[in-house]
């Protein structure tokens, strides 16, 4: 009885994947994300962040295992991304598809793997789907392709439709996970900070400044993204749940230097509608429209290998964020399993970093600035991130040891505040950091994340006591 | 530090004053920082060369005023203009006694504006710590590039002022265009200062190899400095003009003081402070990493050197002291308040305002003992370095202490982002 219940289920199940969708759902997706990739890029040259992030830094921060990707010069970076237009572009109308859009992949891939203080969670999102979109058959229709082949299909195998929202619902739930820490929940940090900054903007400005504005907006964004998938997924909620994507991402967007992940999710979250919501939606616009309906498509599953390729996409993609649990430690001040694992907006890290140089053949020692290889963009982020303060220290090695200064020990004071903490060591002030190897391992030589609790704070009010006139001396320092 | 607002007019009409020598104001004590105490008790500048407060030109203290970050901008903007004036006016000064010298060369009137260069480049270095707005450079917001024009440090390009003495560039009609290294008060320095008879070009220079410098005479050289001079103080004169002339009647203060309320050049009263904090991070490199690193031998650009007084920001004057103090002093004053020993609103009482009342008396107990090494008599860098280097290195720990504070957790907690110039998208 048991092992008739079980093939059962695995025979509905299997059913219910070998029965095709409408591919409108995946057609749409191609067209807007490719929109919003050509307008990335050319904004990406707009705003002149090719000389800035590529050409005018002398050192970039490597992925591990990716050192050896080339920095392109100030020409051959305009080149690539005049390309990555014209790519995204014919991703867009789905020109040559099956070569325009791994090309894209790859390419855009490329410029992520440049230099690490580029790193942001959208452009790893939009580096997934492309990867997901290029070998999809997402130009199958309206596409140019399909125009050319004079063949429009209308119908996709169901896992595709599945595949692509898992990768959404992916990056909303470790987006939730990643908020169910005590910073977030009971300090309501580093939310209280930025929007402490924010007091003066019209109308919100006052909700901001008032006390509970930040514990309020720090667990509606928990919920948000804990549960959104969920809303979605329930095609009773759905229609009030994009709703409320759509002002959450606004509200984002508005409210922080956030770029184009707001968009990216707004038209990602589409993947949860019913796969026909393009043909309602012309529909509605033009009457005329018939919808797909009344078609009887032949079944269409997924061969071995791409259920099993699938597969270990969906396994990584569950482990990868995850993989801070066997450092131990906490994340957000280690740093170790940050990447890739969807944390968003969830910390806020300032901090001062001097590398100390000792020339061992005089014992004379030497500050170093890490000013002198980055710029300040490269420098802010690099400061509270462990395995790039390393990076630069071996760079620092090598740099002075090919004018002759070695052989070099190197230590790092790096004092940083995460979220509002104190200031603490992040890394261990006494380790020779040219003598530490790079790698994927737990890194015994950053400091433990500091104990203590975030001072509270809260947004200026209308009216605070005057403070009355007077010197400070050492006795003031607070203990 | 706050105990109330900032009035600065009284101190303005005083500085007026003082420069033609009829203010008779004493106001409070500390004035620009000199390492020569006649230049520093020139009356009527006020304290840090900023701001008499209110209790200090009428005797009354106004009301105290409730914490908002639109009034710590409009007290910040009011000093910084308030400096900036008072420099305008000390070039004026400048100008005149270098014209006086050039026109009468003789001891007393090289004294006179070799004075009168080290009253400017004092208030000048508290102006410093205002860098934006129309001092920055671009794409700064507001920016016109007007403090390089004015002070280039660094660096120090000596051997171009040499040169130029040579070929007499400073009476080209186009010299107001040429390198700002050959300019400045920088330029100026070197050229009231520097009384000796030789050069700062390496013999394979041209100067020293075609021999066009070794047939100067003394007197000759004394003059095309005298005049050189007249040329840089009076080009000086003009930027600090168009300086002001940027920030006032509608220009940059407006749009300072409106941020996040109709300015068109701050979105934000947040941006706004960001583009403040970002000029006070001069004590960061140029302060603590050029001034004192370098040439302590604590930096890397000294190395393998033991200490390097060549890098010393005004050795000919031997101010190099001074201008740290007066650095300090420029600090003070936006962080803890532009008013007498740093009252007035300052960062400190925003970080009141938001509840880190630790933070602020953090600051402002790090800010004093960074100024107190700095003001030790016995601390004059150019013999410093060779006697008392263990003080001099105290010095940059106090300033290191200093910004590290202000990067860490100052800026996270008052939320002080890269400035504009720089912003980036971000989602982590």
């Amino acid at each position: 009885m048991r092992m008739n219940l079980k093939s059962l289920s695995f025979a509905r199940a299997k059913d219910a994947l070998e029965t095709p969708v409408d591919i409108a759902w995946l057609a749409a997706f191609r067209v807007l994300f490719g929109l919003v990739m050509c307008f990335s890029t050319i904004r990406f040259i707009w705003y002149g962040w090719i000389e800035r992030s590529f050409v005018e830094p002398a050192f970039h921060f490597k992925y591990w295992g990716f050192g050896w990707v080339p920095a392109p010069g100030l020409i051959a970076g305009y080149a690539i991304f005049v390309v990555l237009t014209v790519l995204a572009v014919a991703l867009t109308v789905g020109a040559w598809f099956r070569i325009t859009c791994p090309l894209f992949a790859i390419l855009f891939i490329y410029v992520q793997l440049i230099d690490v203080t580029t790193y942001l969670n959208h452009y790893y999102l939009a580096g997934l789907l492309a990867c997901l979109l290029a070998v999809s058959p997402a130009h199958k229709a309206w596409s140019v392709d399909a125009y050319r082949a004079r063949s429009q299909v209308s119908f996709v195998a169901r896992p595709w439709l599945w595949l692509f929202r898992f990768q959404v619902a992916i990056v909303y739930t470790f987006a939730g996970v990643a908020k169910a820490q005590p910073d977030w929940l009971l300090s309501s940090q580093p939310l209280g900070i930025w929007l402490s900054s924010l007091t003066d903007l019209f109308i919100l400005g006052r909700f901001f400044s008032w006390d509970w504005a930040a514990p309020i907006m720090s667990w509606s964004g928990f919920l948000f993204d804990s549960t959104i998938v969920g809303w979605m997924l329930w095609h009773r909620t759905r229609p009030y749940a994009y709703i409320a994507i759509i002002v959450f991402h606004s509200l984002t967007r508005a409210l922080f230097p956030i770029g184009l992940f707001p968009v990216i999710m707004m038209l990602a979250a589409l993947v949860f509608f019913p796969p026909d919501w393009p043909r309602r939606l012309a529909t509605l616009v033009y009457p005329s429209v018939v919808p797909q309906c009344g078609v009887s498509p032949k079944r269409r599953s997924w061969s071995r290998f791409q259920l099993t390729t699938a597969l270990l996409f969906a396994i990584v993609q569950v482990v990868l964020p995850l993989r801070h649990l066997a450092y131990g430690g906490n994340v957000l001040w280690d740093e170790q399993g940050m990447r890739f694992s969807w944390r968003v907006m969830v910390r806020e890290k300032n901090g001062s970093l001097t590398y100390s140089v000792k020339q061992r053949s005089s014992q004379r020692v030497f500050d170093m600035s890490p000013r002198k290889y980055l710029n300040p963009i490269q420098e802010k982020e690099m400061v509270g991130q462990p395995d790039l303060i390393l990076q630069l220290a071996h760079h620092i090695e090598r740099d002075l040891g090919r004018k002759g200064f070695g052989p070099l020990e190197i230590r790092a004071s790096a004092f940083v505040s995460l979220n509002g903490r104190p200031a603490a060591y992040l890394i261990d002030p006494t380790v020779d950091l040219a003598r530490v190897r790079d790698g994927l391992g737990r890194a015994d030589w950053i400091h433990p994340s500091p104990k203590g609790t975030i001072p509270r704070t809260h947004s200026i009010p209308h009216r605070v006591q005057p403070a009355s006139i007077r010197t400070y001396t050492t006795s003031d320092l607070p203990p | 530090m706050r105990v109330h607002r900032f009035v600065g007019g009284a101190a303005i009409v005083c500085t007026v004053a003082a420069v033609v020598g009829s203010c008779e104001s004493s106001g409070p004590n500390e004035s620009v920082y000199t390492g020569r105490r006649d230049a520093s008790q020139l009356p009527g500048i006020g304290d840090g060369g900023t701001v008499l407060d209110a209790e200090d030109s009428d005797g009354q203290i106004l009301p105290s005023q409730p914490f908002t970050k639109s009034a710590l901008i409009q007290d910040v903007a009011d000093c910084a203009l308030s400096g900036y004036k008072r420099f305008e006016v000390a070039m004026v000064a400048l100008q005149a006694k270098t014209s006086s010298y050039a026109a009468a060369p003789t001891g007393l009137s090289l004294a006179e504006a070799q004075t009168a260069w080290r009253v400017a480049m004092g208030l000048w270095q508290q102006a410093e710590l205002y860098g934006f707005g129309p001092a920055a450079r671009a794409p700064a917001p507001g920016a016109l590039g007007l403090r390089d024009q004015i002070y280039s440090f660094p660096p120090a390009a000596r051997c171009q002022v040499d040169v130029q003495l040579v070929n007499q560039a400073y009476k080209r009609n186009d010299f107001a265009n040429t390198f700002v290294s050959g300019r400045g008060l920088g330029g100026l320095e070197y050229l009231l200062f520097n009384t000796a008879n030789i050069n700062a070009c390496l013999p394979s220079s041209d100067i020293n190899s075609k021999g066009t410098w070794a047939i100067l005479s003394v007197e000759e050289l004394q003059r095309r400095r005298a005049d050189y001079a007249v040329v840089v103080a009076t080009d000086v004169l003009t930027r600090a003009r168009t300086l002001v002339g940027a920030w006032e009647s509608g220009g940059f203060k407006q749009q300072l003081i409106l941020a996040g309320g109709g300015s068109n050049v701050f979105d934000s009263a947040q941006s706004a402070l960001n583009a403040i904090s970002d000029a006070v991070f001069y004590l960061d490199q140029e302060l603590k990493d050029e001034k004192l690193g370098v040439p302590s031998g604590r930096h890397q650009d000294c190395f393998p050197n033991m200490t390097c007084p060549e890098a010393l920001e005004s050795a000919y004057a031997r101010e190099s002291t001074s201008n740290i103090v007066n650095n300090l002093l420029g600090a003070r004053n936006v962080l803890l308040g532009c008013g007498a020993g740093g009252s007035g609103l300052g960062f400190d009482d925003w970080l009141r305002g938001i509840g880190r009342d630790d933070l602020a008396v953090d600051l402002g107990v790090r800010l004093n003992a960074a100024l107190t090494l700095a003001q030790d008599p016995q601390l004059i860098l150019e013999d410093a370095l060779a006697t008392m280097l263990g003080k001099v290195l105290s010095l940059h720990a106090a300033i290191q202490q200093l910004t590290t504070l202000l990067k860490a957790d100052i800026a996270t907690s008052l939320n002080l982002g890269l400035p504009m110039k720089v912003a980036d998208d971000t989602d982590s």
